[in-house]
């Protein structure tokens, strides 16, 4: 056995990807339709959208073909100058991501010699997978993501081992850190932070694929990954720490530098401005440290219980369906007669219900109560559609909370503060908006009033340390005071929102106000004042 | 073999969850999960259950699931159940056979591996599955024998005309007179079914994990291959 030969297949991999890249992507004519004529113009093109996605992954983002389409029309905007529209580069990206990538759905083998034993070996392929995700909450959308394989091809780009990449990383970063040159180290310390969240999204991937099929999760795939997970994990918070710990000690020197002397000079300036983006980053990839050591937990408890599942299962036969079935089937098309024969056990039908006749004689209740009757009714027809329909609905009232809070902190921003009865004259009579009912604008006012003080970059902290999904659809005050501020660059400038009553002065009335149930409302509110200082 | 009275009612509870959800997830309802996998008792009543609700209750990783026997028209779909399902209230025949030829075509179309998992693909466009249907109508046509077709009219040639005969509408058409509508309808049935992920939107197609499982462990497997025999009519009726 010839030792340089060990790793061969893992090797074979690296240029399986470049070779069904290239594969997919040689002598297809759609390229010309959308003028890309050369070689290179198409494999630049399509290595710029690997990036996209890898960044959109990397953010966490969905990255939908819109997404794609967009970034496209872009850089051609502003790079290639094709003249294709917007439509066209969308659906030039359908085409890089379905038949270049994605080969059209179908999985990829490459085959690879293994010298252990001398025999081809089908190695397997992916770069991008999709997952559906909701945009605004509502529209039900794909969602690219760059796989395993995709990162390490993307890595391979800059000419670096997997596995290496993190301590090289921290080397740089060290070095420029020394050599006090903070703009460089900037750099280095993001592309730090991007290894920890493309380890942390490889267990998770993982983790996904074990949950979808666990046999198809190799054991090599999973020893590999727990080593570079120890690896990741390794000693790095320890440094992070101490790196932090360093950085904000230079940032203390270069701030009391300040106070002394007025003033710093240009450089000095810009230095304090990296390294508190380096002490931001920092503090994230010590977060992101510890969702990998979270999920590296998780992931070994996942895999030892679908395997356990699976071993209680025998290893089943199987025959092909299509040439025991399928082609028959063509041959001769009065099979299909039995079709739903085969078919059967795949389908549930819905039971018929039985009619209680003690249903007619129960005592009639008031209307509210009955449409409750109803709505459970729907429960028992349709649970899928009813529980979508509830989402939906509270969806529609979350909307109407947010819609509510930004009149008030619009206004409030606009005048830098402003009473509940100024706003009410502000609002000339039309208070759909601030109050779709009273339950609504109660709660949000209720709220606001026992928050009293709200520092808006508290909470953002806040919310940067807890990086989980919420996901709850009910009302969250604080939840959707920073949603808005993130939308809206109007409010920007919100620090503080300090709420508190003005107790001296009249009642404010609002009137022809809806409640939930429906009916017209007067409302007696006393003065608020909403301080933005 | 005694039972204790408890381990009956355990049973009867999770039967009924069966008949109520079809399916019996680990997260959903913990109690009667830990009950059917950790009490053999219990399983063996609920599966007797099962057989006498002509069904077979088996697990498939940490789900239990009610599989209506093949003959179960109860549980299960008749043919004019689904028919009025799948296809307008005018179809005929050719129109059903149609869509069930159009996931048999699905089904082919994802399970073709050879691998552990028989599945063969992580997703699939509308466009590909419609391109595919005619393709393989045409295949149908040619490599059907003359004298199968002429016996009372189902012919791939008959299925191709009604295919090709809806109209094909560029976008946003679901009316069950366009190819597009015919098959969103088939696929929305499905999606009800649990059986794929049907994102309208991005006209994608992705099985969903039930549906792996079913192929992997139910309908391909060696021992149902008497199903295959008997749909293409080796076995007559037993």
């Amino acid at each position: 056995m010839i030792s340089f030969l060990n790793n061969f297949p893992k090797r074979m991999k690296s240029v399986g990807s470049y070779a069904f890249l290239f594969k997919n992507s040689m002598s297809k004519t759609t390229w010309k339709q959308f003028g890309f004529e050369e070689l290179y113009e198409q494999i630049n093109m399509i290595f710029i959208v690997l990036l996209f996605i890898m960044e959109q992954s990397l953010k966490d983002e969905p990255c939908t073909m819109d997404d794609i389409g967009g970034f496209i029309d872009m850089v051609n905007m502003s790079s290639f100058k094709k003249p294709i529209s917007y439509e066209e580069c969308k659906e030039l990206g359908d085409f890089i991501i379905n038949v270049i990538l994605g080969n059209q759905g179908k999985v990829m083998y490459f085959r690879g010699y293994d010298f252990q034993e001398e025999e081809y070996k089908n190695i397997h392929i992916s770069f991008i997978n999709n997952k559906p995700v909701y945009i605004d909450d509502e529209v039900r959308r794909t969602s690219y993501y760059l796989t395993d394989d995709g990162y390490n091809l993307m890595l391979s780009t800059l000419e670096m081992e997997s596995n290496m990449l993190l301590t090289i990383h921290e080397m740089i970063f060290k070095l420029h850190i020394e050599k006090a040159s903070y703009d460089k180290a900037v750099d280095d310390i993001k592309n730090i932070f991007n290894q920890l969240r493309i380890q942390y999204q490889r267990i998770r991937e993982a983790m996904r694929k074990i949950r979808q099929n666990a046999l198809s999760y190799s054991v090599l795939d999973y020893k590999l990954l727990l080593e570079e997970n120890l690896e990741t994990i390794g000693d790095t918070s320890k440094k992070f720490s101490r790196y932090r710990d360093n950085i904000r000690e230079r940032v203390r020197e270069l701030e009391e530098k300040d106070i002394n002397i007025q003033k710093l000079d240009n450089d000095d300036t810009k230095n304090l401005v990296n390294l508190k983006i380096i002490e931001n980053y920092l503090s994230r990839a010590i977060d992101e440290h510890q969702q990998i050591l979270k999920t590296h937990f998780e992931l070994k408890s996942l895999y030892t219980k679908e395997l356990e599942d699976l071993s209680q299962m025998t290893l089943i036969k199987r025959f092909n369906l299509r040439n025991e079935l399928y082609d028959k089937l063509l041959e001769n098309p009065n099979n299909l007669r039995n079709i739903e024969y085969f078919l059967r056990p795949l389908l549930n039908q819905e039971m018929d219900k039985t009619y209680n006749i003690n249903k007619s004689v129960e005592i009639q209740k008031p209307i509210r109560a009955k449409l409750k009757d109803e709505d459970e009714e729907i429960l028992e027809i349709d649970d899928e559609q009813w529980k979508e329909e509830q989402i939906a609905r509270q969806r529609e009232k979350l909307k109407q909370y947010n819609r509510s809070l930004m009149v008030i902190l619009t206004h409030a921003c606009e005048n830098n503060g402003i009473s509940l009865k100024d706003l009410k004259e502000n609002l000339n009579e039309d208070y759909s908006e601030l109050i779709p009912n009273v339950e609504i604008f109660k709660e949000i006012v209720i709220e606001l009033l026992r928050n009293a003080d709200i520092d808006i970059q508290e909470l953002k902290k806040e919310r940067s340390e807890h990086i989980a999904e919420t996901g709850t659809l009910d009302f969250q005050l604080n939840e959707s005071i920073l949603d808005l501020i993130d939308i809206n660059p109007d409010l920007e400038n919100i620090k503080k929102i300090n709420t508190f009553r003005i107790d001296s002065e009249e009642p404010v009335i609002f009137e022809n106000v809806n409640s939930s149930t429906g009916k017209i409302k007067r409302i007696y509110c006393s003065n608020i004042y909403f301080d933005l200082n | 073999m005694g039972y204790e009275l408890e381990e009956i009612t355990l049973s009867q509870s999770i039967f009924y969850y069966l008949i109520e959800h079809r399916e019996l997830k680990e997260e959903d309802n913990i109690t009667l999960y830990k009950a059917y996998t950790e009490n053999g008792n219990v399983m063996d009543l609920v599966k007797r259950q099962g057989t006498i609700a002509e069904s077979l209750i088996e697990r498939y990783g940490n789900i239990i699931y009610l599989i209506p026997d093949e003959d179960n028209t109860y549980l299960g779909f008749s043919k004019q159940n689904l028919k009025a399902i799948l296809c307008k209230s005018t179809a005929t025949d050719k129109d059903y056979y149609l869509s069930q030829f159009v996931i048999l075509t699905l089904l082919v179309e994802f399970y073709d591996g050879q691998g552990s998992s028989s599945k063969a693909r992580d997703y699939l466009r509308v466009g590909d599955l419609l391109n595919s249907v005619s393709e393989r109508l045409k295949e149908g046509i040619e490599s059907s024998d003359e004298e199968s077709e002429d016996i009372d009219g189902l012919a791939f040639s008959n299925m191709l005309e009604a295919f090709e005969a809806l109209r094909s509408e560029e976008k946003g058409s679901r009316a069950r007179t366009t190819k597009e509508g015919f098959i969103y309808n088939i696929l929305k049935f499905l999606q009800n079914q649990n059986l794929i992920d049907f994102i309208e939107e991005d006209e994608m197609i992705k099985t969903t994990k039930k549906l792996d499982q079913f192929m992997d462990y139910n309908l391909l497997n060696k021992k149902n291959y008497r199903r295959v025999l008997r749909v293409l009519g080796v076995v007559e009726n037993e």
